[in-house]
């Protein structure tokens, strides 16, 4: 509690100091919902995505047009659900030995849900755009304020304390003098770990709206001051962009065992124009590669045999990036028609399942029975935290209304080095072969808008 | 072309700001969405012969085999190839490939063959295209004359006493705490039971055929008709609820032995005991030979425990032997047999009750151990069991020779036909000899 009154006392400071001072001070109030994200697991199971109630003030300090400051109060209850299959050995019916009798199999969720007032704290960099594009990134205080759940183990309780990172990205719409209306999305990762058993760490994504009050400080003639914005900026242009993956496994082992996984890809870029053809652009996707198996395998989540194959696997094995590229663009062709770019770029693991169909048999003596089985595992606990590679891209513009331009292309991203934790391969035979089991590659089709930024 | 399509798609319906983001905000949930986990039971079988397992046959007989077909998915089972395969055994099946149609059991006769302890029938089940499924296996076995064939399955693998009455033809055993009674063919045991035989634990005869069981809980319990029914005895230590130490001697005598307590016989049949003297209980139980003379001699299981009494077990004297001696023996010649451990185990004669000795036989057995039941007479001939070396032979006690030789044998039985029992030190394992040559 010693960190929650340091931080409001903090903020009384920033709101009652602010009339001193010449920036541009916002106050808001958001509301919306939370999708919890467990992180860290790695076991069987499906972590489902359970919305919950998420609202909070924020005040938001400009430092210039640019960069700014926000922190604020949150209240959010996070609901978790794991749903998970069992085979159950107690019971059999009259005249069967166990060797014969095939089940049951029973289902078992366990629920948990956890409430927390957080307190964030983030750097935001501003788009002057109409709207107005905000993204944030910072680390957040929370304090556990209830809890109840039904998979804790004894005398486990549950972390009081929650520390982690916060990303974030909003637009702004101008609503009348003095107020906006928000939209924003963010994502919200943990450190601590729940509870002394588990390795597992809190998580969710969370969706609001908002209005803002930006009247709060004023200038000498007594109006409110806030950014004035009126002609386009012929340097900077932002890309909202969406299209579908298609990605594969380069790995070197076994990597013809796999094929095609498809999944979404958007998200945003900022152009920055350094020459007449030449430009430089960064930004954030969400980004989802991975590779298809389907194949006899005694895993789930990838081609591994040894002696004969238990299981005949149809799977999907996803993992879900914040894709942060670094590209250096180029317009060619007639009136810059078509664009080609290239360049580095780091993935920020958010999620990692395998979903799919499995079929097994067992086998014992004078008996046989053939299963036919979902999974939903979640594999986030599997995944490295990061991925790095290197992008190339190309397409065409095409000039449409009389400010925007649409992008069709495509692009390729080809990561560098293995995926999998080291840990989590059981047999370590890749480790001692120096053979990696995935590396990420894939080609996505792209859709993008270009959208002129305001000076 | 298409550049031009799109733009002028792009030109005349337009883009909204909202509909990217209900797009994007599509593509975002869509992928997250996904079935619960699930197991689905797709087909399920089971096949088990309705045939005891390890049944015991004379070389060549056959057995009816049926083999139960179960679907446990669907009431009325798929059909199945089914293929009868001898894997061991050489014998042969009427029917090796059977083709089902919605049946629930099939059929084959399976004739054993003749020149093989263990037999097995392997059922390998196929689907009609080929695909196999599992297959599951009956066994049996044959045991055959002349030969040592071992045997370890219940009842008979953990034999801790037998007894055989050869003018009634009677042989019974105990094994885990349980009398069985020998059945049609030799190898096959009928349980006895009555309510009187609680836990037995050691069975002796005597001379008129009556037999004794000591019990767990320190009960004697008798049967004076061959085993078909039981009474208790007067409990030889009425306070003591555990088990005794049981001897009937070739005067029809009951020995009885515990550790802590005093030395009781009973010489009317266990109806009354009497105490024996000179602290023979320290010396342990053992084996109990009347002379003639009427003179008594007893050799405990603690060594070199040689003793006679001349005044019907009032009063003992020790008697001398050579080396560590474990074992006494006394034949129809009232000639006295010891054994030690001289180089491993010895026997020894005397013919003047055991003041000289003479050294008859010597072997190096693998292991000592107490000697239970060693000396062993069918007909005119003695085996004698060394434990942990074999068997031996003997038609005078005199001489001997090696009959076989297997380290692992602890103890010997002969049922009422001559069959040789020996049990194997493993407590699960027993070899049948019949002898007909």
């Amino acid at each position: 509690m010693k960190k929650l009154k340091t931080f409001l006392i903090f903020i009384f400071l920033i709101i009652y100091c602010s009339p001193g001072w010449s920036q541009v001070l916002t106050a808001g109030y958001y509301g919306g919902v939370n999708f919890s994200d467990i992180h860290g697991g790695s076991g069987e199971g499906k972590w489902k995505f359970k919305p919950g109630p998420v609202q909070g003030l924020y005040v938001d300090y400009s430092f210039n047009r640019i960069l700014g400051f926000r922190t604020g109060i949150n209240y959010s209850t996070l609901n978790y659900e794991r749903v998970n299959i069992y085979q159950g050995s107690e019971y059999y019916p009259f005249g069967y030995s166990s060797s014969f009798w095939p089940g049951p199999y029973y289902s078992g969720n366990e629920l948990s849900d956890f409430s927390f007032l957080t307190i964030p704290a983030q750097i935001r960099l501003s788009v002057p755009s109409v709207p107005r594009l905000d993204l944030m990134a910072g680390i957040y205080d929370a304090f556990l304020i209830d809890h109840s759940g039904s998979y804790y183990h004894g005398a486990d309780q549950p972390s009081k304390e929650d520390f982690g990172y916060i990303y974030s990205m909003g637009l702004s719409f101008p609503l009348a003098d003095k107020l906006e209306a928000t939209i924003n999305a963010r994502y919200i990762t943990g450190r601590n770990r729940m509870d002394n058993y588990d390795y597992t760490w809190h998580g969710s994504m969370d969706f609001t709206f908002g209005v803002a009050w930006t009247g709060i400080l004023k200038d000498k003639n007594g109006t409110a001051r806030y950014q004035d914005q009126d002609s386009v900026s012929e340097k900077i242009y932002l890309i909202y962009k969406g299209g579908v993956n298609a990605s594969w496994n380069s790995g070197e082992k076994d990597n013809e065992k796999y094929s095609l996984n498809f999944g979404p890809s958007f998200g945003l870029l900022v152009n920055f124009r350094l020459s007449r053809i030449a430009s430089f652009r960064t930004g954030v996707s969400f980004d989802r590669t991975g590779y298809s198996l389907k194949d006899s395998s005694d895993s789930f989540h990838r081609y591994l045999i040894t002696d004969d194959a238990y299981y005949y696997v149809d799977t999907k094995t996803s993992v879900d990036y914040l894709t942060i590229p670094l590209l250096i663009n180029f317009q060619i062709g007639d009136q810059g028609r078509f664009y080609i770019n290239t360049g580095p770029y780091a993935g920020i693991k958010l999620n990692a399942r395998c979903k799919g169909t499995v079929f097994y048999n067992t086998e014992g003596q004078g008996s046989y029975s053939r299963y036919k089985r979902t999974i939903n595992d979640d594999l986030e606990g599997a995944i490295k935290d990061n991925d790095f590679g290197w992008l190339i891209g190309g397409g065409i513009s095409i000039p449409a209304f009389k400010r925007f331009t649409v992008d069709l292309g495509l692009h390729y991203c080809r990561g560098f080095g293995e995926v999998f934790d080291r840990s989590y391969l059981p047999e370590y035979d890749a480790y001692l072969s120096r053979e990696t089991v995935f590396e990420n590659s894939s080609v996505s089709f792209q859709i993008g808008l270009r959208v002129p930024v305001l000076r | 072309m298409l550049i031009l399509k799109i733009k002028n798609k792009i030109a005349t319906k337009g883009i909204k700001r909202s509909q990217i983001l209900i797009m994007a905000a599509i593509l975002f949930f869509v992928p997250f969405c996904g079935p619960d986990p699930s197991i689905e039971l797709l087909e399920s079988y089971s096949f088990s012969f309705e045939n005891d397992q390890d049944q015991r046959l004379n070389p060549g007989e056959s057995i009816n085999v049926v083999l139960r077909i179960f679907d446990n998915k669907e009431p009325v089972p798929a059909p199945f190839k089914i293929i009868f395969d001898v894997i061991e055994g050489r014998g042969s099946v009427s029917r090796e490939t059977i083709l089902t149609v919605n049946s629930d059991s099939v059929t084959t006769t399976w004739t054993l063959g003749t020149n093989s302890l263990d037999h097995r029938l392997r059922a390998l089940v196929y689907k009609p295209n080929g695909d196999y499924l599992t297959s599951t296996d009956l066994t049996a076995i044959t045991l055959r004359e002349n030969a040592w064939d071992a045997v370890s399955t219940d009842p008979d693998g953990n034999i801790t006493g037998m007894v055989a009455d050869t003018v009634a033809g009677v042989t019974l055993m105990v094994t885990n705490s349980k009398v069985y009674k020998q059945g049609s063919k030799y190898y096959l045991w009928e349980r006895v039971t009555d309510p009187n035989l609680e836990s037995p634990r050691t069975i002796e005869i005597d001379s008129k055929g009556t037999i004794y069981v000591s019990t767990w809980k320190g009960d004697l319990v008798k049967s004076t008709n061959h085993g078909v029914s039981w009474q208790k005895c007067t409990k030889p230590y009425p306070d003591n609820p555990y088990y005794i130490y049981m001897y009937v001697a070739n005067d029809d005598y009951i020995w009885v032995f515990k550790f802590e307590y005093p030395t009781v016989f009973s010489s009317d049949g266990g109806s009354t005991w009497q105490t024996v003297g000179s602290n023979l209980s320290s010396n342990g139980f053992g084996d109990v030979f009347r002379l003639k003379s009427g003179t008594l001699l007893f050799h405990g299981s603690n060594c070199c425990s040689l003793n006679r009494s001349d005044d019907n077990g009032l009063t003992w004297t020790h008697i001398v032997t050579p080396g560590y001696s474990h074992k006494l023996y006394v034949n129809d010649r009232e000639e006295i047999f010891i054994c030690n451990q001289d180089g491993g185990f010895t026997i020894f004669k005397s013919t003047d009750i055991g003041a000289t000795f003479r050294r008859l036989f010597s072997c190096y057995p693998q292991f000592g151990t107490t000697m239970d039941n060693i000396f062993n007479k069918w007909k005119d001939t003695y085996y004698i069991l060394v434990p942990g070396y074999g068997i031996l032979k003997s038609d005078d006690l005199e001489h001997y020779e090696i009959y076989w030789v297997n380290n692992e044998l602890n103890n010997l039985f002969i049922d009422h036909n001559g069959v040789l029992i020996a049990k194997d030190w493993n407590n699960n394992t027993v070899y049948y000899r019949k002898n007909s040559l």
